[in-house]
């Protein structure tokens, strides 16, 4: 349509309508019965709200009631007139109205916690029925008047001075509410009233401070420290370098000086601020998003568009566009109202392997004002969750001052970055090439032969495999383990090291001793004991043999007796050891000794005692003596350790240290030396030795216990350590989802990954120039030993450090039924890995990755989930794509195609009224 | 690469500024008007170049979309404002007209390419190191929302500019508010429904990632403010008699939310708890 607008006074009069397709009574129809929605609406909202918000009641009711009660007399005399059909409609759709918006509408919600929380009086707002059953009065007696007069307020509802007013105010609004601090801020949860004030006073009170730093900012001189600092790290580490400290640091000052300057500021109009936020409170702007007013603007706002599409309906398809934007935003605002009514918001903490089928709706507080535990109709367990963060390269000299610190910087590990360093003092220049980057790597170090590495700090070492039920030699058992055997008894794998010894003579002497060994005299079956006594000068020895015994005098002179009672292959804490005669074949897991300590008191004959329990295993003794003498001296006297380990730590026994130097009855070792090719030996107590050659790779021998063999893979003379890192890529869902259950079935928690990067170093100073090509690892306490780089002369090193900034959390979880099973769809188990932005949907529910709890002395690691119910969002995403498709029809298609079809004067007329 | 990033930065700064210059003497000069105003359209061209190799460079750097950092979306800003010059000026041929539309025409330009000699400002406070990309940024969203929002500020600056010429008589230098009118209107369509798909496309992010379609997040609030500006421009110039100065001026408050959304939003006590705040 171009040139004027059409008087719209002419079109509403004539009903028959110059363009209805579907015949004049129906367009007469629908067009009154819009007029009572429309009205109705308005009517409940100016009503209706006022039942929620104690603040506006006086306000609105007064003129409300008298223009009410003046239509309702109007009405009365107008009732023959009215017709019934559209009277049922519109009581009809003002019922549902009501009911949506008293059904927990998200408005309400905020004034019922803050009236939980204690901070509004209880009962504020009168009685939401009576304001219901108001609106439904009064409004249906609107329609009767409407029909009289309802193009007059027709127009009124559908002209554009009314659309741009109520725009302007909903922008005039929102305005205040970003200028004023908010109550409920960013979706958030309410707060104790003193906290909100002391929020809003810093947040008020910094408006003004902000403005004049950002206009005349003041000068931020770094101290002479800090340009020192600076001038440093700029000739070490580049310009780039020192302009990011230079700039970091003036940034701190200015934060510093703004926040003081906010703090004094805020201290000064305290009193002027707290009226200001009185004030504020009252006209309701510290909650403008909340207020009755606010959203009833937008009402107006639906209402507005329904009125002026029934005014121009029926739309022609050059309307379309319009007519879609127009719809587009009824079907927004209405997905709103339908996702606030229907809102269910909380929240729920989980660790792995617990399951939950509540959470804590924050939108339902109970009466004490902590959320309700509301049901969600299935299980969800937790299978893994984790939370990991960016590394970075951190490079540093350690022995140059730079201010309070150490020279040093940082770098992103991003493969193929090159950047150069220089050493301050001694003027060696490096250049540091990061060749490849791993967030992930697998970390193994492997033996090599230090001559093939060009090294020579190497140490014999085997390299073993050992097997279960193996048919002999040469047959293919089960293999149970793998690892490195040294020489100086240490063995990198699971198999214990008592199973195995790898003895490497120096002499061919020696060697022969050790083939010919027998175990001396004064070690007992299981090896030999060491008692230390209080205040004893030496500590007395035992043999380690099950009712050996031996007595001793302390400087106090008292008299003990220390007797070893019994020996245990594998004591563990809690488990009733077995009674049967240890094998002495088998490996002891866990060895120790029951000592019987007995302290005579001398004359009168008195006589304490108490029992030990001795672990071979030094670091499990000391722990395990701490918590004797710790339980001994909270109790003022030895009464022993508490729960399964009741009997021992009793009596004088809590007041000696022990040693219990395990040796098994039977050795097994693998000896080499000059002159003795390597062999395989059994010594077992009271006969002959058993040899066997060990000497080549692929020689396999049995151990006798727990048909466990051996097999010889590789034997390194000069074995050096090496690292083989293997860099992986991004955990997809479906590989942690599988590396989640598999630890949850065998107990044993996934492969630990570390970051990795491997770089080339060119270093030159005065002695020359050398290029070096190595691995960094950063380290993970109790996983993986960090690998830094060190400058040949020592001075600089680079290391791999984890930043502050995370790069994921996620939580597997698993959907079961409220009876424990896994729910199944096309044959396979609910499971879904919840990262931040890939929320879980099931059930109506959404379960949002919301924070990560790092495991801790409290407890295990867990994740908090956001739980969101929304019924609105498939009505809004809906509204979302006719809206916009309908502006882009309205602004890019139209005008095109009136420019097509009008040729050139349509182009002139480029600038007309949009989908008119 | 941060060097890198520097003299690109500066080169681009360089140009835009001596593009600014060449808009302003097409301004002033309109015998040479047509061949001044070709050589500004080339160096636009030149400097848009230059602030796409900082944006590329800075992409291949950190090996991620870099719309994170105020310097990052200023970037994308600049390449918004020199699209939309290029459009303006190529669509309708305004800057080579010999009348007083020419003239503002090259006004405009001149003012887009002086924006990006501030940019170059920019420079002062900006140390062009790679940033982390926290999880809750790690969304295709990044790719789609941020960009159809600052390209949206872009186009409705060349808009914003036309409603100055429309409300500011020495501004109209003898063209009548209509005639500017109609260009507005033309700048403001191509603009708009970016603005509206950036918007509606936030609120679809926000509920993927933090579980609220709409929260009146500060950010969230300004955007709309500035919606709801240019809402109120499309529908005053429907009414007889507002078309022209009226809604001239509502443009102009709408450039001026736009600034405040993009810039200042740091400022207001609100954007302490905000969740669009990163770093």
């Amino acid at each position: 349509m171009g040139g004027n607008p059409p008087d719209p006074r002419v079109i509403l009069a004539d009903t028959t309508g110059p363009k209805s397709r579907l015949g004049a009574p129906l367009a007469r129809a629908l067009g009154s019965s819009l007029n009572g929605w429309g009205s109705g609406v308005l009517v409940f909202v100016l009503l209706g709200f006022a039942c929620v918000d104690r603040l506006s009641w006086g306000l609105s009711l007064l003129p409300v009631a008298s223009l009410a009660a003046f239509l309702a007399v109007r009405a009365a005399a107008e009732w023959p007139r009215v017709g019934f059909p559209a009277c049922v409609m519109g009581v009809a759709s003002f019922t549902v109205a009501a009911g949506l918006f008293r059904a927990g509408i998200g408005w309400t919600r905020e004034w019922d916690a803050l009236r939980n929380a204690g901070t509004l009086a209880p009962g504020a707002g009168g009685s939401p029925v009576l304001g219901m059953g108001l609106a439904i009065l009064l409004g249906g007696s609107f329609l009767g008047v409407l029909f009289l007069h309802g193009e007059t307020i027709w127009r009124t509802l559908s002209s554009i001075r009314l659309a741009v007013v109520t725009l302007a105010a909903i922008g005039t609004f929102s305005v205040i509410g970003t200028m004023v601090v908010q109550r409920f801020g960013a979706g958030a949860l309410p707060e104790k009233e003193q906290v909100f004030v002391e929020k809003f006073l810093k947040g008020q009170g910094s408006i003004p401070v902000s403005a004049r730093f950002m206009v005349a900012p003041p000068a931020r001189p770094l101290t002479a420290e800090e340009q020192e600092k600076a001038r440093l790290t700029e000739e070490a580490f580049g310009a780039g370098k020192g302009r990011q400290m230079r700039l970091g640091l003036t940034e701190m000052h200015f934060k510093a000086e703004k926040e003081m300057a906010i703090d004094a500021h805020v201290k000064a109009r305290r009193e002027h601020l707290l009226r200001l936020f009185e004030r504020l409170e009252t006209l309701g702007f510290t909650n403008v998003f909340h207020t009755w007013w606010f959203n009833a603007l937008f009402l107006l706002l639906f209402t507005q568009v329904v009125a002026v599409l029934a005014k121009r309906y029926p739309w022609g398809w050059p309307q379309a566009g319009w007519v879609m934007t127009h719809v587009g935003v009824l079907t927004v605002l209405a997905g709103a109202v339908i996702s606030d009514a229907f809102m269910k918001d909380g929240a729920v903490g989980l660790s792995p392997r617990e399951t939950v089928d509540r959470f804590d709706e924050y939108t339902r507080p109970d009466p004490t004002g902590e959320p309700a535990k509301s049901p969600l109709g299935y299980r969800l367990k937790m299978l893994g969750t984790d939370q990991s963060f960016y590394h970075e390269l951190q490079i540093g000299f350690l022995s140059v001052k730079a201010g309070d610190d150490i020279l040093w910087t940082r770098e992103q590990l991003r493969p193929g970055r090159r950047f150069g360093i220089r050493d301050p003092e001694t003027r060696a220049s490096y250049e540091v090439r990061i060749l490849e980057s791993h967030e992930r790597a697998r970390v193994g170090e492997v033996m090599v032969s230090g001559k093939a590495v060009g090294r020579t700090d190497g140490i014999p070492v085997l390299r073993v495999r050992y097997f279960a039920d193996a048919a002999g030699h040469g047959g293919e058992g089960h293999a149970v383990d793998e690892g490195y055997l040294f020489a100086d008894g240490f063995y990198s794998g699971r198999v214990p090291a008592y199973a195995l010894q790898y003895r490497v003579a120096a002499t061919g002497e020696e060697a022969r001793g050790l083939l010919a060994w027998t175990a001396p005299p004064g070690q007992g079956r299981y090896g030999s004991l060491r008692v230390l006594l209080p205040e004893a000068p030496e500590p007395v020895v035992l043999p380690a043999t099950p009712g050996a015994s031996v007595s001793a005098t302390t400087p106090d002179g008292k008299a003990w007796t220390l007797e070893v009672a019994r020996y245990h292959p594998s004591y563990w804490v809690g488990k009733k050891p077995t009674d049967d005669p240890p094998d002495d074949d088998g490996f002891p897991e866990k060895p120790a000794l029951e000592v019987e300590v007995r302290r005579g008191a001398g004359a009168d004959g008195a006589e304490e005692k108490g029992r030990m329990l001795v672990y071979a295993d030094e670091s499990l003794q000391s722990q395990w003596e701490a918590m004797a003498r710790q339980a001994a001296g909270h109790a003022g006297k030895s009464e022993g350790m508490h729960g399964a380990s009741l009997r021992f730590g009793g009596g004088p026994s809590s007041l000696c240290s022990y040693r219990f130097a395990f040796a098994p009855p039977v050795q097994t070792w693998v000896v080499e030396g000059p002159g003795v090719p390597r062999t395989f030996v059994v010594h077992r107590p009271g006969a002959p030795s058993e040899t066997a050659d060990f000497s080549k790779p692929g020689a396999e021998m049995a151990l006798g216990a727990q048909g466990l063999s051996v097999r010889l893979l590789e034997a390194l003379p000069d074995g050096v350590p090496d690292l083989r890192i293997e860099g992986l890529g991004e955990e997809s869902d479906e590989e942690y989802l599988a590396s989640c259950l598999q630890s949850l079935r065998s107990g044993v928690p996934p492969e630990p990954t570390t970051a990795a990067v491997r770089i080339e170093v060119r270093e030159k100073d005065g002695k020359g120039e050398r290029t070096r090509t190595e691995w960094l690892v950063a380290g993970r306490r109790g996983e993986f030993q960090g690998r830094n780089f060190e400058s040949s002369d020592g001075r600089l090193v680079l290391a791999l450090s984890e930043t502050q900034n995370a790069m994921m959390f996620r939580s597997a979880m698993e959907v079961q039924s409220l009876d424990g099973k896994a729910i199944e769809v096309d044959g396979k188990p609910v499971r879904h890995v919840v990262r931040v932005n890939h929320p879980l949907h099931w059930g109506g529910y959404a379960f949002y990755q919301n924070s990560f709890i790092p495991a801790s002395g409290d407890g295990p690691a867990g994740s908090v989930f956001r739980v969101k119910y929304d019924r609105g969002i498939p009505t809004l995403y809906t509204g979302f794509a006719i809206l916009t498709l309908g502006v882009c029809i309205m602004l890019y298609l139209n005008p095109a195609l009136r420019r097509r079809r009008g040729g050139p004067a349509a182009a002139g007329s480029a600038g007309e009224a949009a989908g008119a | 690469m941060p060097e890198l990033q520097r003299t690109l930065h500066l080169s681009g700064a360089l140009a835009f500024g001596l593009t600014m210059l060449v808009f302003v003497a097409a301004m002033l000069l309109g015998k040479h008007r047509r061949a001044l105003s070709a050589a500004g359209l080339l160096g636009t061209l030149a400097s848009l170049a230059l602030v796409c190799g900082v944006f590329g460079i800075r992409w291949a750097d950190q090996d991620q979309f870099p719309l994170q950092s105020r310097y990052e979306t200023f970037l994308m800003v600049l390449i918004g404002v020199g699209i939309g010059m290029l459009l303006f000026a190529t669509t309708a041929g305004l800057p080579a007209l010999s009348d007083a539309r020419g003239g503002f025409s090259n006004a405009v330009c001149a003012a887009g390419a002086g924006l990006g000699l501030l940019f170059g400002l920019l420079a002062l406070r900006e140390d062009f190191e790679p940033l982390y990309r926290p999880p809750a940024l790690k969304s295709i969203w990044m790719t789609i929302h941020v960009p159809c929002l600052i390209i949206s500020y872009g186009f409705l600056f060349v808009g914003v500019a036309a409603a100055l010429a429309t409300v500011v008589p020495f501004l109209r230098a003898g063209g009548t508010a209509a005639q500017w009118d109609g260009v507005l209107h033309h700048a403001m369509s191509i603009g708009f429904p970016f603005l509206t798909a950036g918007l509606l496309m936030g609120a679809v992010w926000g509920q993927e990632a933090w579980a609220t379609y709409w929260g009146w997040d500060i950010k969230e609030t300004w955007a709309f403010i500035t919606l709801v500006v240019f809402l109120v421009y499309f529908h005053m110039r429907m009414v007889p008699g507002l078309r022209g100065l009226a809604s001239g001026w509502v443009v102009v408050v709408g450039g001026a939310s736009i600034g405040l959304t993009w810039l200042c939003m740091h400022l207001l006590p609100e954007s302490l708890s905000s969740l669009h705040v990163y770093n």
